[in-house]
Formats: C-alpha cells, structure tokens, sequence
C-alpha cells in the first residue's frame, strides 16, 4: 500500500469525526470545512512520521483546536483557501435547535467547548479526554459540569439532565 | 424550545455530519502547495505576524494617504548587508535569531535537511554552516547565551554558537514549553505538567516540581513564574529552583499573562467568554494581588504594559466597538480611554506608546503616552524599532520598507525589498529576511 492510499485511507475513516469536532468547537459549518482541510493538509505533509504515531487522530484535533483558537492562524487557514482551491459545497442550514445550541456555545470559555465536544460528540470517556488534554480526569469532569450549566444558562430552561462523569 | 440538552447535542453531531468535506486528494493537494510556495507562505504570515505584535492582516495595496499623518517620506536606499545566502531552493520553513553580534538562521530545503547558518550580523560574512537530515519543519530558533537552539516539530537540538557543532538534542511534546535562562533550561511537561530545569549543554537535570503541575511558565527577569494547575502562581530563582513565593491571585488565572514591573497581570473571566472579565495584578515580590480593573459587559481582546506601573487593555465595549483602556496599577485610576479601530484583536506597547490592530483591522493605530492618536497605517506589518519607532512593510509581498519616528513623526521610506516567505528578524540597524530562494540582509541605517 502506498502513502497515498494510506493517507487516503485515514482520511476516509476519521475525517467525519474530525469534522463533528470542528464543528463543535466553532459552530460554523464552512469554517469546519476549513479547519479539517487544513488539519489534514498539515498531516499530509508530515504523513511519512505521523502515521507512525501512536494515535495521529489526537494530533489531527490538536491542530484544529489551536487553528480554531488562535484568531491569527484561523484568518490565514480562510484567506488560503479563498487562494488556492475552490470550497467545498455548503452545508444544508442547520436546524433551529442547532442555531440556538451553536450560539450557546459560543459563550463558553474554549476549553468547555473542547471538552464537550470531544465527549458529546466524540464520545470520548473522561480519563480519555484528561490524557488528550494533559489535564486530570476531575479537571476533566469540572469542564463537562460547568460546560453543561453554562449551555443550560445560555439556553434559557432547558431542563438538563444531571450527570455524572466518571472515569470511563 | 427543545427538551433536552443530550438531545441538542445529539443533534449538532448529525448537523456536523451533513458537512461536506472536499475530500483526501484535495487535502493532499492542499499540503504539497503549503510545502511549497503559497501554503508555506500563509504559515509563515501568521508566524510573522505574532511575532512583531500586532499588524492588519489585510492584503491591499499601500496608500500613504491612508495615513492620518502623512509627512512626505524621506527616501533613502535600503542597503544589503553581505551576499544573499543560497537556500537550496524554496525553503519550506525558516526560523531566524539575533544574538551577540550574529544572526542565526535555520531552515529546511526541498530535499528534507535542515541547514543552519551563522552569519555576522555587522558584515553579513557567512561564519559557519551545519546540515544535518531532518524529518518537518523549523518551528522555533533561539540565540542562548552558550548555545543556538532550534526545534524542528518534536525534536529539540543545541548547536555551539562559535562553531555550530551540536551540542545534544532531545525530544519535546507539541505542547511543552521551554524557557531558556542562561545556562538552565526550565522545561513544562504538557503531559502531566512537571517542571524539569536542566543544564543546558549537558542536559543534566538541575531542579524539578513534580508536587505543583504547571498550567504555564513565564519568565521575568532570573525568576520563574509557574502558574499551577490549581490556580496559585509560584515564584522561584530559575537557575536553583528555590521557591521564593506562592501567591494565590485574586481571580483564577485567564489565557493571558503580561509580566512587568515585577508583576504578573492576567485576565479573569468569571463564567464564559462573555461575561465581565476582570484583570488581576499580582506583585511577584510582595505576593499581593487584586483586581485593577473591572471590565463591565465588555469582551477582553489583549493588554500590555504601556509604561511604568501602566497596563493597557483591550477590548471590545457594550456597543462591539473596541477600546483601549490605560491603567495605573498602582491606583487603579483610569488615565484614558480611545477608540480602537474596528475589529482590533490585537495590541502592543513599547515605552508608553501602544499598537493597536490586529487580523481584520483596516488600520493599524499609534496611541502615544496621552492616549491620542500620533499616527494611522494601513501597513500589513507593523512592529516597534526601539521604543521610539516603528517599522512598516507589507506583511510578505514585495514593497517599501519605512521607518516612522515617533517624536517629530518623521516618515522614512527606505527601500523596496522583494516577496519573502517568512517571518522577518530585524534590529536597531538590520533587517534579516527569507526570501523565495535566499536570506538577505539589509542596513536599517544606510
């Protein structure tokens, strides 16, 4: 199997859920476009020694959580795009629950959103998430729970479920 | 209104899932033009950028009547300093750094090495070169007092600065810091936030915290200042590890830190990114720390220490329009407040003047010690020479370099210099740049 066909392989099978990531961390459908594009553009040219690594789908989410975060990368990722290659088709609109849970999001703090999304929508476990972000699994919980009673807040009443986050 | 919060969630990940991606062969296609010319040029414009402080990432043409002082430009030639050194090709990643009288540049060729040069910053003469294979890009490059560092991804490597020989090498996480202090090197562990200090040549291990996970190092001056995991801030003697002080600050700690005037000033946000944030000073000696200022609704951008016992502060107020908001640390007294120009995300100070600007901003904005506005440029890349200047180019396109001092406000166009693919290194009286096929050096001076 050559590079490409591996690379491609990769692509195929965690794009989606690079794709949910980005998407939970910037509630913008064309700028997750964006940021997955770019994610994988960067892998690409490291592919030789990222597909060596032990888990290169960290990595990917590590670059799409700095590129989402840092607002001087995040204007260059747009402004290469707008250059150098055509976009991809639009998304379909979201729906109402999306918008008003998307703008919710928005005025959580990066971190929560992070945590969020890779547990929501990721479903990855607590001590999963604490080792991605080289953080502890109580740092972990303290983010889901105040990410969880800010979305709650920001939502009006919306009845939230308590829950517990164990170490999973 | 929905019913449930899962359920909302549940449904953002199926939103995301209808998200057309342009597929593999493009992302490949979309990294081969990062190695190569555009792509490397994009990564090196943000690179640029952060490094000088604050420039409008705006790609337009210069207009000198843009400026709201506009003083006929004085011209002068922009003298080259020595021979352009041969890259090998594009060089698809560049990092440079002045020290002792050299500047050092590494980079990485189209065949996959690492080239990494010495040349005299005075003559531009080539001292010496080392070439070595290397796997990614040049990230970091530091001038340390007995050594020159360069990081290639997660490979750190110390080279002699009279010779080039290397020295040791080791390897990092993506997120760990480093913070070099003569001859210890003091390094974060992102895994688990352990704080190591080494020597820096033999790499012997000189202190370490293992009791205190570190969220964030600083340095000010000889001292380390580890902000821990749990919110404190330790103070300590960098080069022995000796705690000196544990201060538990006003308000849990934000992203931001300044460090000046022997204080730490950080942004706190209550709740969320929209809430009142609040900035806390705390003196590193007296352990004393307290909130300076209040920022009401408004959304916190950035600061910097815009003079003694000075903090200016960004933000956007309750209109969306941003401001700037100058301190006294001491009494906490408001001295002034200005508009920013709009969409500024960025700020900094040298002395008492203040930048603002930042990606997005038409414009970038001198405020002097006052708070009034002393001069307006559209320039793409805006960073301090001295404390009494600034240098202007376009961020990576061919164009002018010019100077603006700041006490009679004279504009000085010094010459044009091509496109570059990197960030620039300039000092009082040179200018380094990458260009497409070489690094060049030019007289800031004549």
């Amino acid at each position: 199997m050559t590079a490409t066909d591996d690379f491609d392989d990769f692509y195929r099978d965690t794009s989606r859920r690079l794709a949910r990531y980005a998407y939970g961390l910037t509630g913008d459908a064309t700028e997750a476009q964006d940021l997955v594009q770019e994610a994988y553009a960067r892998a690409w040219q490291r592919w030789r020694r990222l597909a060596g690594y032990e888990n290169p789908e960290a990595w990917l989410r590590l670059v799409v959580s700095r590129l989402a975060t840092d607002r001087w990368r995040q204007l260059g990722v747009r402004r290469s795009r707008l250059r150098n290659a055509p976009a991809p088709p639009p998304a379909p609109p979201p729906s109402e629950n999306t918008v008003l849970l998307v703008k919710a999001m928005q005025t959580l703090p990066a971190i929560h959103r992070r945590a969020l999304a890779l547990h929501y929508l990721l479903d990855r476990s607590v001590s999963e998430i604490a080792a991605e972000t080289g953080t502890s699994t109580g740092t972990v919980k303290s983010w889901l729970s105040r990410g969880r009673a800010g979305l709650a807040a920001a939502l009006g009443p919306v009845p939230a479920k308590e829950e517990s986050h164990d170490a999973r | 209104m929905p019913a449930d919060l899962d359920e909302l969630l549940t449904g953002l990940g199926r939103a995301a899932d209808t998200i057309p991606l342009a597929g593999a062969e493009q992302a490949r296609r979309r990294g081969r033009q990062r190695t190569h010319r555009q792509a490397a040029f994009s990564a090196a414009l943000a690179v640029c950028l952060v490094a000088v402080g604050v420039g409008a990432v705006v790609s337009r043409p210069r207009h000198d009547a843009d400026r709201t002082i506009s003083p006929t430009p004085s011209s002068r030639v922009l003298t080259e300093v020595g021979s352009p050194v041969d890259t090998g090709g594009p060089a698809s990643s560049v990092g440079q750094a002045v020290g002792d009288g050299k500047l050092f540049s590494a980079w990485t060729t189209p065949g996959g090495e690492m080239r990494l040069n010495a040349a005299d910053l005075h003559t531009g003469a080539v001292l010496w070169t080392f070439t070595e294979q290397a796997a990614g890009a040049v990230t970091d490059v530091r001038a340390l007092p007995d050594a020159v560092m360069v990081r290639v991804e997660r490979s750190v490597a110390f080279y002699d600065p009279a010779t080039g020989s290397p020295i040791r090498r080791f390897r990092v996480g993506d997120a760990d810091e480093l913070i070099s202090y003569g001859k210890v090197m003091v390094r974060r562990w992102a895994s688990n936030g352990e704080v190591v200090a080494s020597d820096v040549r033999t790499g012997q291990p000189v202190w370490s915290d293992t009791a205190n996970p570190a969220a964030r190092l600083l340095a000010d001056g000889d001292r380390l200042i580890q902000v821990t995991e749990a919110g404190k801030i330790l103070v300590r003697d960098a080069a022995k590890g000796t705690l000196l002080r544990t201060i538990t600050p006003a308000g849990p700690p934000g992203t931001q830190y300044v460090v000046a005037g022997g204080r730490l000033f950080t942004e706190t946000i209550p709740c969320c990114d929209t809430a009142a944030y609040r900035v806390v000073s705390s003196d590193l000696t007296t352990g004393k720390s307290e909130v300076i200022l209040s920022g009401g609704p408004a959304k916190f951008a950035g600061m910097d220490a815009c003079g003694t016992n000075r903090i200016c502060v960004l933000d956007a107020g309750p209109a969306g329009a941003g401001r700037v908001t100058a301190v006294d640390v001491v009494s906490h007294r408001q001295l002034w407040r200005k508009a920013a120009p709009d969409n500024a995300s960025a700020i900094s100070a040298s002395g008492e003047n203040v930048l603002v600007g930042g990606p997005g901003a038409e414009t970038v904005l001198l405020l002097a010690a006052d708070g009034s506005s002393a001069f307006r440029t559209p320039d793409t890349s805006v960073g301090w020479l001295g404390t009494d200047a600034l240098l202007m180019m376009p961020a990576t396109a061919a164009g002018s370099v010019m100077t603006f001092r700041i006490p009679d406000r004279q504009l000085t166009r010094l010459g044009d210099i091509p496109r570059r693919i990197g960030p620039c290194v300039n000092t009082a009286d040179r200018l380094a740049c990458p260009t497409d096929d070489s690094l060049r050096l030019w007289s800031l001076t004549g």
